[in-house]
């Protein structure tokens, strides 16, 4: 008895997403200035993690993560704008690492790119000289189809992501550590583009609203001027 | 962290296991030796607990030595058992072996030290690189060329790449000051440590292709090779 509740409770397969109906509701009991009115899409990242990017009644662009968690399919972020950030389902697995955006026309964008960075860094100390290498990695998306998306981290990012864990000591707390040097500190930017290809302020998709309920585990991207990229 | 056979440090496991065992056998004797049989469980619990000490920290060629002062664990177990005095004559002696331990284990890591470093040298690439089966590599910066690992002729020069010294202070102000471009573009991923040691590195590779820096938990080594071990072309994601 004990076993099938257990069962039931955590392992068992999640059922099918409710409907828009359902979504909206919940999500604006949950949040009510969040005011959806238009579910955009369902986008399944695996089993038990969904985004649902959504336009509100005051014409904002939004998004949403939900976890199949306990039964039930549970709201555990919602945002009034979408500017890109990094939803790690599985924190140890960097395949399971999703960047996520939903972007609002009227910023006019065509293109984002998204980078994986780690800063140029040297030390002599005691006579051991260490150098760090620059790491500046970048993949671009479109968004003439669709103002919002889900993408896995590239695999390239992945393979550095481990390759740092590997090396990283068993005692340190949060390997996306934002605050001070580390030598293994690798952070995530983005820069946005008209059809033109010059650079734009996203203006109209950043610094939302928000509410979240409980600890899922995202990394930040921060939003970048292209002068400070290097170029070949 | 992978933890595969091909990946983990054997000699650490190996030393640790040689200390719990030298601890279970002098338990095992003292219990033999003992009048009053107590309940395994209970010698267990007691050995563990006397394990507690306050020690000081010494780190030796990245070992760390737990050097132990105030046998914190017997004296708490002194304070519980002082009024049954029977039953302290009998967990005393396994209190203070848990406390002994501790020695068993700086014994441990002076014997593991000396035979680690001889068995994987840090000037010897190998210990960090030893099969590239599945080598590749990563182009992590802008300034990457098209090019490709070649195998085999990072295969047939690993023996003799050298350790070098990094220059690091020059390197940095090349690319702020002069405007050079990065020194190490690339990563060598997929690349497995020689076998037991688990020393792990994230391997950068300097853009003529000659040079590889280690990092490596704490410490960071730089070896070079003789000629280039990168080919032209079959950049391996195409945009």
């Amino acid at each position: 008895m004990m076993i099938s509740l257990y069962y039931w409770f955590y392992l068992a397969n999640p059922d099918d997403i409710p409907s828009n109906k359902q979504l909206v509701e919940k999500m604006n009991r949950v949040f009510p200035a969040a005011n959806v009115a238009h579910i955009q899409d369902k986008i399944r990242l695996d089993e038990k993690h969904i985004f649902i990017p959504f336009i509100s009644s005051k014409d904002e662009y939004g998004v949403s993560y939900w976890i199949w968690t306990k039964h039930k399919w549970e709201l555990v972020n919602i945002n009034t704008t979408g500017s890109p950030e990094v939803w790690n389902i599985k924190e140890k697995n960097p395949s399971t690492h999703f960047i996520v955006w939903n972007i609002h026309p009227d910023d006019q964008l065509e293109t984002i790119k998204f980078h994986l960075l780690k800063d140029r860094g040297y030390r002599i100390a005691d006579g051991v000289e260490r150098y760090h290498p620059k790491v500046q990695m970048e993949e671009t998306i479109s968004l003439k189809e669709n103002s919002y998306g889900a993408i896995s981290i590239p695999e390239d990012w992945t393979q550095i992501i481990k390759s740092y864990r590997n090396i990283e000591p068993v005692q340190s707390f949060s390997f996306f550590n934002h605050y001070g040097f580390s030598q293994y500190y690798i952070y995530y930017g983005w820069t946005s583009y008209d059809q033109y290809g010059n650079q734009t302020f996203p203006g109209n998709s950043v610094n939302g609203n928000g509410y979240s309920n409980r600890d899922y585990n995202i990394d930040f991207m921060m939003i970048m001027d292209e002068a400070k990229l290097e170029s070949k | 962290m992978d933890f595969s056979i091909h990946t983990m440090n054997l000699i650490s496991l190996l030393t640790t296991s040689i200390g719990w065992s030298m601890i279970a056998f002098l338990v095992f004797r003292t219990y033999k030796k003992s009048q009053h049989k107590p309940k395994v469980w209970k010698v267990i619990v007691i050995t563990y607990v006397g394990l507690f000490s306050l020690s000081i920290d010494w780190i030796i060629t990245d070992s760390l030595l737990k050097i132990p002062l105030l046998p914190l664990g017997v004296w708490v177990l002194y304070l519980i058992f002082k009024r049954k005095q029977t039953s302290w004559q009998t967990y005393r002696s396994f209190a203070w072996i848990g406390f002994l331990s501790n020695f068993v284990f700086i014994l441990c890591t002076l014997i593991y030290i000396p035979i680690y470093q001889t068995l994987y040298p840090t000037n010897d690439i190998s210990t960090f690189v030893s099969n590239i089966d599945h080598a590749e590599i990563i182009h992590s910066h802008p300034s990457a060329e098209n090019v490709s690992l070649n195998k085999d002729k990072l295969l047939e020069q690993l023996d003799a790449i050298k350790q070098v010294n990094i220059d690091s202070a020059q390197w940095y102000e090349d690319v702020i000051l002069l405007k050079k471009e990065e020194r190490f573009p690339y990563l060598l991923i997929e690349t497995l440590p020689k076998w037991g040691s688990g020393s792990h590195a994230v391997i950068y590779i300097e853009n003529d292709g000659k040079g590889l820096i280690l990092q490596t938990e704490n410490k960071q080594f730089y070896f070079r090779s003789e000629h280039s071990f990168l080919k032209e072309g079959n950049r391996a994601e195409s945009k």
